[in-house]
């Protein structure tokens, strides 16, 4: 008979109920982590409700993986001391290796870029919220060929950049500083025209370091053909791209040195575009940009047959060389575009000029819109031509430094030279030398006349006023009229004469001078007069001081309240900007008015 | 004995039963395991994560959706928009195949989305967006990659007419209130396979005062792409026209040539005195005269 122990099933249950007593306090005690802020690049940070990202990556303290979770959720841990970073590349993470040899290497195909967490100390009972900040440990370098030319020996781009940074480690959030290289090959059907590369590497500002650059280029059967280092190394910057455009093809460039570095958290790359104003092309002129050669331009319209007159219209800014144009036939207008407010006028470079048109009669010469530098000491100089011309005309011209005379005349014929007109008009001379011979002065030996000379609007500014501005009118015949009016002259040399206009054989002379401004130093003349048979004097000044002998009967001109140095603002650099606008000069409209401003 | 061990046994496994549910329990607290996809089943979840640098610029333009599309042998198999949210998404598409992708945010519509070699990216009508694309990427769907990085980059340049006048000078004019600007073969249409701009249009907006008559549009690159035998597109030039309480007032003469040729984020900044009569149709005297008179309908 067996005996049944009744303590038996007691024992059994006891041992039961102990193991089961191995309830959550007894077993392991666990906390509940409940607050987790997440930061990015110190931006507060939450992933999406339904994505199934789990970013949280927890170790213990001495580094054994212990878990990976959702920051969604509430989670609870066993008591005690963990380590543990974020990520929004979980799938990057080598788990479950221990969090101390943990390395991320850098992608070797340049494609992921990574933010990763440093990890943080956190232990129970996770009464603190959990607060992790993600950086992005990871920048683009990005290679932009700025090419328009292509080059079809090669159809693969390969980038070789060679990096000082190799890999992450986990556990204190530094990187591996061994250097490795990353290779990118890129086809191209372009001949390398518009290509372009991203290559996602770790950040190297963190360590104070750089990578370069090489760039192989590879024909068809995958065979390095060329290869081209390039000059100097670049910054992988955090979160940011490092834009290196280069030429790919340049053949000058055995080492590509020519580029330029931009960042892409600057923003836009700014390109500063000043449209030309449209060109107003007068009828029949002929447009001439500062590229072309205004010289061969004007010669070919003067040979050509089929045109009357040599019509040039010049781009405003532009700068020109003319050269010296003698003997011309054809009637000559040159005219610059009127600039805009931010624009200067178009500026030709010339030697002297002469026409020879027979007995025939040329309409006109004429210069607008310029700035006339002369090679030459005369401007026209004429001997023994035989030219006939309408109207001579400045306007608006500016001729600075001009080494002697506008009109240097030398003819052995009465009336083999003559012009109607000479007018100058708007233009300011600037600096002029007159010794040897006047501005303009016609010839004392033959009727060579200029029947009507204008000056309007207009200065004279002088250094040296040896010969009068026009004079050698004795042995002209004819009508004579000549106006001067709303004019500054201005003379930095004593005892100057200003105009000496003493025709003995004309059948007229009529002489308007008004509303005009003298000024120098010391004593001078305006005007030496002979044979005038009508005039008007009105509205003439000249400045304080100045000792000036008018010359001339009819009204006599007032003095100004300031001197020259006090009216203008530097007459010796001719600059006779006028300084108070409430002199009388100012306020009567006296004077060239472009000093008026 | 037998019975005792059998006990022992059976509270043992109830033991690591309940550790064990109570372990589920603690991993079950947070998310069920991530599936890796319906290995029995022809689909499975793609990951696709937008470059940080693609989520800041969005952020700073307002861009809150992009719309993913994928390819299979140039025929479309999924597409969708998305929100951008922290630039994951996940795509249920057939697993173990050959696909392409490409994502477009701020269009102003996407048409041909079935066939990739059709697909074209359009502007909104006044230009006024900047519009991202990524690359065509291509990829496998078998999980050989944690996710597909995808960067969206602004495929956009913008011309910006800036006037230079002196300000009070602009500030302080009566003879027009707005000036309609024109900015011509604007790039409008972007053809995401070949990479390219393949419509222009000439695009107007208007400018006032408020702004300081300042007038931008985007356009997709227009320059040269260097492929053999390919026609340059035409340049982009800019006409002023000037408006009087709706009545035209001046206009430039002619087009003015900037001659931009467009890059994606290069900003084209056109500097123009628009008060300069030298740009001008017609004189300001008679400008200002035109502004003068303007009809002005009343009941009788």
């Amino acid at each position: 008979m067996r005996k049944k122990n009744v303590l038996h099933p007691f024992a059994g249950l006891a041992l039961l109920v102990g193991m089961m007593s191995c309830s959550e306090e007894d077993r392991y005690a666990t906390s509940v982590v409940k607050g987790i802020r997440m930061y990015i690049d110190d931006e507060e940070y939450a992933i999406n409700t339904n994505s199934s990202n789990k970013p949280l990556f927890i170790y213990k303290a001495d580094g054994e993986y212990v878990a990976n979770y959702s920051s969604l959720y509430r989670f609870q841990l066993p008591d005690g001391s963990y380590k543990i970073i974020a990520t929004t590349q979980g799938d990057s993470i080598p788990y479950p290796e221990n969090l101390n040899s943990s390395v991320i290497r850098q992608d070797p195909g340049a494609k992921q870029s990574y933010v990763i967490s440093a990890p943080v100390d956190y232990a129970s009972p996770f009464d603190s919220p959990l607060e992790l900040r993600m950086y992005t440990r990871t920048g683009v370098l990005r290679l932009k060929a700025t090419d328009r030319k292509s080059d079809r020996s090669y159809s693969t781009v390969r980038a070789v950049v060679t990096t000082p940074v190799s890999g992450f480690k986990l556990a204190d959030a530094s990187f591996v500083q061994e250097q490795t290289e990353v290779v990118r090959d890129k086809a191209t059907s372009t001949g390398g025209v518009n290509y372009t590369d991203d290559l996602v590497l770790f950040e190297t500002d963190a360590v104070g370091k750089e990578v370069s650059v090489r760039i192989d280029y590879l024909d068809k059967t995958n065979s390095v053909i060329r290869s081209k280092e390039m000059a100097g190394t670049f910054p992988v910057l955090p979160d940011d791209t490092l834009q290196i455009a280069f030429e790919l093809n340049n053949e000058d460039e055995p080492v590509i040195q020519d580029y330029v570095v931009s960042i892409a958290s600057e923003g836009w790359a700014e390109e500063d575009i000043y449209p030309d104003a449209p060109v107003r092309l007068p009828e029949g002129y002929t447009y001439v940009t500062a590229e072309e050669d205004l010289s061969a331009v004007f010669d070919r319209l003067l040979n050509d047959e089929s045109v009357d007159a040599v019509k040039l219209y010049l781009e405003a800014g532009g700068r020109y060389e003319l050269g010296r144009k003698t003997d011309f036939a054809k009637s000559v207008y040159i005219v610059g575009a009127q600039p805009l407010s931010n624009q200067e006028m178009a500026t030709v470079e010339m030697g002297n000029m002469s026409m020879n048109t027979g007995s025939a009669t040329m309409d006109a010469i004429h210069f607008e819109n310029l700035k006339i530098v002369t090679t030459d000491d005369d401007f026209f100089k004429l001997k023994n031509q035989e030219f006939h011309v309408g109207e001579i005309s400045l306007k608006n011209c500016e001729i600075r430094d001009l080494g002697c005379c506008m009109w240097y005349q030398e003819t052995n014929a009465a009336r083999q030279q003559t012009v109607g007109s000479f007018v100058i008009e708007g233009c300011r001379f600037i600096n002029l030398n007159i010794g040897k011979s006047s501005l303009i002065g016609p010839s004392t030996k033959q009727d060579a006349p200029i029947s009507n000379i204008v000056f309007r609007n207009s200065t004279f500014h002088a250094q040296t006023l040896s010969k009068p501005l026009v004079s050698g009118l004795s042995a002209m015949t004819g009508p004579l009229s000549i106006t001067i009016e709303g004019c500054t002259f201005v003379t930095l040399a004593e005892g100057s004469t200003f105009f000496d206009l003493s025709p003995k054989n004309t059948d007229s002379f009529d002489l308007i001078v008004r509303n005009n401004l003298f000024s120098g130093v010391g004593s001078g003349t305006a005007f030496s007069l002979r044979g005038v048979t009508s005039s008007a004097f009105s509205g003439n000044y000249y400045t304080n001081g100045y000792g000036l002998d008018w010359g001339a009967d009819g009204e006599a001109p007032a003095e100004t309240a300031l001197s020259m140095d006090e009216l203008f603002r530097n007459a010796a650099e001719g600059d006779m900007t006028i300084t108070d606008t409430s002199s009388e000069v100012y306020v009567n409209e006296v004077g060239d008015p472009y000093w008026r401003k | 004995m037998r019975n005792w061990m059998t006990l022992c046994a059976a509270s043992l496994l109830a033991f690591s039963v309940a550790c064990t549910d109570k372990a589920d329990e603690l991993e079950g607290m947070a998310e069920s395991p991530y599936s890796s996809g319906s290995v029995s089943g022809q689909s499975g979840l793609v990951g696709i994560s937008l470059s940080r640098a693609s989520l800041d610029e969005f952020a700073e333009s307002g861009v809150k959706d992009i719309s993913l599309f994928v390819y299979m042998a140039d025929s479309l198999i999924y597409g969708r928009s998305y929100p951008v949210g922290d630039g994951n998404i996940q795509v249920e598409l057939p697993l173990g195949e050959n696909l392409q992708t490409f994502a477009v945010a701020n269009a102003g519509r996407i048409e041909r989305t079935d066939s990739l070699s059709k697909a074209v990216v359009y502007l909104d009508e006044l230009a006024q967006n900047e519009v991202y694309v990524s690359d065509v990427v291509g990829f496998t769907s078998d999980k050989s990659q944690p996710s597909l990085p995808l960067e969206l980059k602004r495929m956009v340049g913008r011309a910006v007419l800036q006037p230079i006048d002196d300000a009070e000078d602009l500030a302080s004019q009566t003879w027009f209130d707005r000036v309609e600007v024109t900015f011509t073969n604007i790039g409008t249409a972007y053809k995401v396979a070949e990479g390219k701009c393949v419509g222009q249009q000439d695009v107007t907006v208007s400018a006032r005062k408020e702004s300081g008559y300042v007038a931008s549009v985007y356009s997709f690159p227009t320059e040269s792409t260097g492929e053999e035998g390919e026609t340059a597109l035409p340049l982009t030039s800019v006409t002023l026209a000037y408006y009087l309480n709706n009545a035209l007032a001046n206009r430039t003469l002619g087009e003015l040539k900037t001659n931009i040729s467009f890059s994606a984020s290069k900003s084209y900044n056109v500097l123009l005195p628009i008060l300069e009569e030298g740009y001008l149709d017609k004189p300001l005297e008679k400008s200002r005269s035109a502004g003068l008179f303007s009809v002005v309908e009343s009941e009788l």
